[in-house]
């Protein structure tokens, strides 16, 4: 075996890391996603843990994963770059938000009060990224036909899914009704319930390629902290100033 | 003027709107932006064009004063009934259009009990209550008789009124991420726009509802300036927009003159709203009929003219691929406002038109020359 390749899982490591964090004061974390793009295929498992993760209806995705096709035939690539929130250090879409309900909290993650919100949009506008989304209150189930067959009812449909609770920022949201989250601003919070009983989030666990990682900026000996220094760094818009948290290998 | 015969039709007309438009208005109140064709790259539809054009239409107070107590217009103090009547009524027609944009109307306590000052949208809150403050206090003021209360609040409403049309454009312009928004030019755009409407609304309200034809001639005077102006600087914006070597912002100007809703840019904004209105005031400009229909020309042109300006730079996305990364008709760059949203807009309109029929009956005086000014009738 190669001297060069990992000794263990990139995720083993995280994981260790992560519950360094959490064990001195969590609040001197200092949360930081960095996505190596040679690594990413496109597989969309990140974009689909995360749904699944927060119960996020139709319309509403935190990380999507962008795709581009470069060059031209026959040296033709795809290139994959998934797009969760940037975290960014000066949030524009904080400084609009006339009710002060979303901010940055002390580890740096750019957070939102469901129950402050009160759904002007002005954030998602704000958002050079177009990493908010608004809830619309659509529904998978929708279109599934209501009575009982050889499939599912929509009843029987909804029970796997839309029927539970979204479990974001720590608290239980209920099944889809119309209060919030519905109408509201959403966006990635990296999986801060998950953070709280020493999980990383969905994105990172579900990477098959490794290709998101996450850990704490502040801690010198992380994973994280060691790709941030690498000469393939780059962030999305540095020219809007609003330093993001999330950095890319190119 | 007197509640008149010729009143009824546009009452019947209102009252068909205000009761066609309800379900729009129940849609929303119930199911929110549920029903809405609103996604979260295209947040801001007819909605908040609606809400911009009834602001901009509130801005005639602000005009017919600034010529009164700035440039010694005084002859123009003989509607300032009627023009306190059509910003309040105005005023009234944004707050709901813009309350009823909200995914959550019923949590606007928030803006008081947990405010943000870094937030445009907070002191734009605080402005449109004054202005309507002020308003309110300037028509008990006619009502009453009191010319000195009268004049404080005109003159108060000057610089109150300028902060609130410039906030709604500063609003805009500090949305970088759409940079066909951004940039100090579109605080000053947006007062001109809205003094050009507002300017628009008073102009009809003086001939059609004052019969004052000496005001309405002055007014279109001023109206011909402002519309030059306002030519100039739309020329200039999409003059800058092209040559300036942003494709982003090239993009959304494209998306305004040539996208899916270019038609009304053309024909309704363009067409209707700017050189309609700019030959009648060159034409007729001895005609206070003339210039009252261009007037209402204008009024009838800027809807379409709000609608692009706020649509069309979100057609633009806010990095390369993002629409297609996740398929949804919520995530798309596209915006056809639904059959819920035209009937909310129906009901917003109809009640503005019901408010003008109405006015008369219910607030007489403010539909009269005010009672200082009656031994000058002519």
């Amino acid at each position: 075996m190669s001297p060069s390749l990992p000794l263990e899982d990139p995720l083993v490591r995280m994981h260790r890391e992560l519950a360094r964090a959490l064990n001195k004061d969590p609040d001197k974390a200092k949360w930081v996603m960095v996505i190596d793009l040679a690594r990413c295929i496109g597989c969309h498992a990140c974009a689909v843990a995360c749904v699944s993760e927060n119960k996020l209806p139709p319309g509403v995705v935190y990380r999507p994963v962008m795709e581009e096709e470069i060059g031209a035939y026959p040296n033709v690539r795809r290139r994959f770059l998934p797009r969760p929130c940037m975290q960014c250090e000066n949030p524009p879409c904080v400084a609009v938000c006339p009710v002060t309900a979303t901010w940055k909290n002390k580890q740096g993650v750019t957070v939102i009060d469901y129950d402050r919100c009160i759904g002007c949009r002005y954030c998602l506008t704000a958002c050079p990224y177009g990493a908010r989304c608004s809830d619309f209150a659509g529904f998978y189930t929708n279109a599934t036909a209501e009575a009982d067959g050889l499939i599912l009812g929509r009843k029987a449909a909804a029970k796997g899914y839309e029927d539970a609770a979204a479990p974001e920022y720590g608290k239980a949201w209920p099944p889809r009704g119309h209060g919030s989250p519905i109408g509201n601003a959403r966006k990635c919070h990296f999986c801060q319930h998950r953070l709280a009983v020493g999980q990383l989030p969905s994105c990172v666990t579900s990477c098959i390629g490794r290709a998101t990682v996450f850990g704490d900026a502040n801690d010198p000996a992380s994973y994280v902290r060691e790709c941030m220094g690498s000469p393939r760094v780059f962030r999305l818009k540095e020219e809007q100033g609003t330093q993001p948290n999330v950095y890319y290998l190119a | 003027m007197a509640y008149t015969k010729r009143s009824n039709p546009l009452l019947i007309v209102a009252g068909l709107g205000l009761l066609a438009g309800l379900y729009g208005v129940f849609e929303a109140l119930v199911y929110r932006t549920e029903p809405t064709g609103l996604g979260s790259y295209v947040p801001w539809g007819l909605g908040v064009a609606l809400y911009l054009l009834f602001l901009g239409l509130s801005a005639g107070g602000l005009l017919v004063n600034c010529l009164v107590y700035i440039l010694g217009k005084k002859e123009l103090d003989r509607i300032a009934g009627v023009v306190t009547y059509a910003t309040l009524l105005t005023e009234v027609c944004a707050g709901i259009a813009i309350a009823l944009d909200l995914g959550h109307w019923e949590r606007m306590y928030r803006f008081i009990v947990s405010p943000s000052l870094t937030s445009p949208m907070f002191w734009m809150l605080i402005f449109f209550n004054a202005v309507l403050l002020v308003y309110a206090i300037k028509a008990l003021a006619i009502v009453t008789n009191n010319q000195p209360l009268a004049r404080l609040c005109s003159l108060v409403s000057i610089p109150v009124s300028l902060c609130f049309y410039a906030t709604n454009g500063y609003f805009f312009s500090i949305i970088t991420s759409h940079p066909a928004w951004s940039g100090a030019f579109t605080t000053i755009w947006f007062v001109l726009a809205a003094l050009l409407s507002g300017g628009g609304l008073v102009t009809a309200l003086a001939w059609f509802s004052q019969d004052e034809s000496e005001v309405t001639l002055r007014l279109g005077r001023t109206l011909a300036v402002l519309l030059a102006c306002f030519l100039i600087f739309e020329w200039l914006y999409f003059s800058a927009g092209y040559r300036g070597g942003r494709p982003d912002i090239a993009a959304a100007l494209t998306a305004m003159l040539t996208g899916q809703a270019a038609w009304s840019f053309w024909l309704l904004h363009i067409g209707l709203g700017l050189f309609l209105p700019l030959a009648l005031l060159l034409v007729g400009r001895n005609s206070p009929a003339a210039v009252a229909w261009a007037g209402l020309c204008i009024v009838a042109g800027f809807l379409a003219y709000r609608y692009a300006f706020v649509v069309a730079p979100q057609s633009v996305p806010m990095l390369p691929g993002l629409d297609k990364a996740w398929q949804d008709p919520r995530l798309t760059l596209t915006y056809t406002p639904t059959l819920g949203e035209w009937l909310l807009t129906l009901w917003v309109f109809s009640l503005g038109l019901a408010g003008f029929v109405v006015g008369p009956r219910l607030f007489p005086r403010l539909f009269s020359r005010p009672a200082w000014l009656q031994p000058l009738a002519r």
